[in-house]
């Protein structure tokens, strides 16, 4: 597609409304998309209606500047004002909420007979993952038949090869990846079970498969690799930032859940490698895929 | 959003942002309320029979389990237990996964005498906190 504009079956352009609309329509589509394993994971259901509410809270109103800054960098938008952001923002979390009330409730999981506060528990918490669905595919889907492509896709492979573009992208795929295992039983029984031998092989293991992603991803864009950039730069920069950064969206993820008893440290600790396991690929893989 | 690179946005975009700003500001708003109002609170279970059929040689029992507490009741035991003159006649279990706050959660219990001719007593008898 080159720059002319994207043009009607009879030449007309389309208006912005026909545009918002298609875009909204890919929003849900993704939010289905990103949100149906968790919308029917039972442990979502039960967390919706038990977890503590004020850390719900905090979740529902932590996910907004991450929605922003992931519709900030993402795809290949013209460069667009932040409050242009917070706008597609705050339309992508409208659409995870509306996605997760509808399936919810055709699913049976949300009637009208139930208290408030368990509906709006379930709902809001499906809304999460939902809204990171929506809004990835708000910014990356219709990339594609857009005006000024060529042109707007190189403003935003400059603009996304920053260092902080890729760690809001590990940041990102962190969360995703957490919040998608974060919820269920296994997680936990996996971490009782896990020796201390285990969790620092699990550790090793994450740093690895990290630093493989890391290592591709820099050589997969040449512009963008600096000749004199070691791998062990690489490692310390991203691959070693990106783990912590891993570790710290696992054990905030698991304090929402109430997933820290009242255990030893030790346990604490098991829990949070075992849930950067995927965090950390998730972590990395962002920067491969956004 | 698809964003034109002379052109607005559609201001149905502003009208939905606008919307969504307000109803997740209401839902964290509701939930900070609930959480509030409702630090360290407890499960109240009552248990009310609903209705007693019979089922081929068996005595079905319904009941609501409601729980007017502040807290998720999970993995609720109730027990049944028909008394006649000479004492206990028969006892009858169920465990419920989950009854939340507010809520209220229809069970069944199965008896082989029946309940109409005796004395039918059903109470919770203990719950896990999740």
């Amino acid at each position: 597609m080159t720059a002319a504009r994207a043009a009607g079956p009879a030449g007309d352009e389309r208006s912005p409304d026909r545009l918002f609309a298609i875009g909204v329509a890919r929003a849900f589509g993704a939010a289905i998309l990103f949100s149906l394993p968790l919308l029917m994971t039972m442990e979502m259901w039960s967390l919706g209606f038990y977890m503590n509410r004020l850390r719900l809270a905090l979740l529902m109103v932590a996910i907004v500047p991450l929605l922003i800054g992931v519709d900030h960098y993402s795809g290949f938008k013209e460069t667009a004002t932040w409050l242009g952001d917070a706008v597609d923002a705050m339309v992508a979390y409208g659409v995870g909420i509306v996605t997760s009330g509808v399936i919810l409730t055709v699913l049976g999981i949300v009637n009208l007979e139930m208290p408030l506060r368990e509906i709006v528990g379930k709902v809001a918490l499906q809304a999460v993952p939902a809204s990171f669905g929506a809004v990835l595919a708000a910014s990356q889907l219709s990339g594609g038949d857009r005006a000024g492509g060529e042109d707007g896709g190189n403003t935003g492979d400059g603009k996304r090869s920053g260092y902080r573009v890729g760690l809001l992208f590990m940041l990102a795929g962190a969360v995703f990846l957490a919040f998608n295992v974060a919820p269920t039983e296994e997680m936990i029984l996996i971490a009782f079970g896990m020796t201390p031998w285990h969790g620092l092989v699990l550790m090793a293991l994450s740093l690895l498969l990290m630093h493989g992603f890391v290592y591709a991803m820099e050589f997969r864009g040449a512009p963008q690799r600096h000749p004199g950039v070691s791998g062990t730069a690489l490692f310390l920069r991203f691959t070693v930032v990106g783990y912590a950064i891993s570790l710290a969206v696992s054990a905030y993820v698991l304090w929402t859940f109430g997933r820290f008893g009242d255990e030893a440290m030790a346990m604490h600790v098991m829990k949070t490698i075992v849930l950067a396991f995927p965090a950390s690929l998730g972590a990395a893989a962002a920067r491969l895929i956004l | 959003m698809p964003r034109e690179s002379t052109g607005q946005a559609s201001r149905w975009e502003w009208v939905s942002a606008g919307v969504s700003t307000v109803l997740v500001a209401a839902i964290a708003g509701f939930l900070i309320q609930q959480g509030i109002s409702q630090r360290g609170g407890m499960p109240h279970i009552v248990v009310s029979a609903d209705s007693i059929a019979r089922v081929g040689d068996q005595y079905r029992v319904e009941f609501w389990a409601t729980n007017s507490g502040n807290a998720t009741a999970a993995a609720l035991h109730v027990e049944g237990e028909l008394r006649g003159d000479t004492g206990a006649v028969e006892t009858s279990g169920v465990d419920i996964d989950y009854v939340p706050a507010g809520a209220r959660r229809k069970a069944v219990l199965w008896f082989t005498h029946d309940p109409r001719t005796l004395h039918l007593q059903i109470r919770p008898t203990g719950n896990d906190l999740p």
